[in-house]
């Protein structure tokens, strides 16, 4: 089960992720990580509420992050907020830590935009 | 020993496979952190056959999970489909290949060589293509 909460701000889309993100469920969210891209260029992703998180999440994540920053119009970015410890280990493991910025609280991670 | 055989296995099951790790977690008492990159591990495994063996068709997959009194976790996952090593893709396979969905089930196999001790391909007498992997616990 995944849900996905999208609240668009001012310079970003924000992104509240509950449930899984397994191989199941990816799809849905890559979709939903690009039509945030495509409507507003720059993405925050929450993770607090993600119980679990596999390689298909990680790639659906790079597969935006790719979009955001090859766009010649509106050049963005994708941030990572508020990670579960756990899942902080499985960017470690994918060796992709370095990819991403993370910030600990919502607020830091909106108003980097 | 805990068995769970799913006969039409697509990615709408794996929910039923990740509730029955769930399961074995409860009554093995596996630490919370060994239970989330357990898991981790047989999702990849189940979805690298769904995607690569089943390429989208349905099929049979199993898994058992054995813990014997040392606390070694011996994990089978098996299928019946054509024959395929996924260790012998891994090999072939670069991190930044998977990332960059060249070489899907790249990263979900890096995943599982990274979580678990040992991990090994076969082909059984019955003809299906069965992938043992095993770690070590830390005893009770």
């Amino acid at each position: 089960m995944l849900e996905i909460e999208r609240i668009d701000m001012r310079r970003s889309a924000l992104m509240r992720v509950s449930g899984r993100i397994d191989s199941s469920t990816a799809s849905t969210f890559e979709e939903e990580l690009m039509a945030a891209v495509d409507d507003k260029g720059n993405v925050v992703v929450n993770l607090a509420e993600v119980e679990f998180l596999s390689s298909a999440a990680i790639r659906a994540l790079i597969a935006a992050l790719k979009e955001t920053r090859e766009r010649t119009i509106n050049r963005g970015d994708l941030v990572l907020t508020n990670v579960p410890t756990r899942l902080k280990e499985v960017f470690d493991l994918a060796a992709i830590t370095s990819l991403f910025t993370f910030y600990e609280e919502e607020v830091y991670a909106v108003g980097a935009f | 020993m805990w068995q769970l055989t799913v006969e039409k296995a697509t990615f709408s099951e794996i929910h039923r496979i990740l509730a029955f790790v769930d399961q074995i977690s409860a009554e093995a008492f596996w630490p919370e952190r060994e239970h989330y990159f357990i898991k981790l591990a047989i999702e990849e495994a189940c979805a690298n056959v769904l995607e690569h063996t089943y390429a989208g068709r349905a099929g049979r997959l199993a898994i058992s999970v054995a813990q014997d009194a040392s606390a070694l976790l011996t994990i089978l996952v098996q299928d019946w489909g054509q024959p395929f090593d996924p260790t012998q893709v891994a090999a072939a396979t670069s991190l930044q290949e998977s990332l960059d969905k060249r070489t899907p089930g790249g990263l979900g196999l890096h995943f599982i060589r990274q979580i678990m001790d040992e991990v090994s391909y076969f082909r059984s007498p019955e003809g299906c293509n069965v992938l043992q992997l095993r770690k070590q616990l830390a005893p009770p």
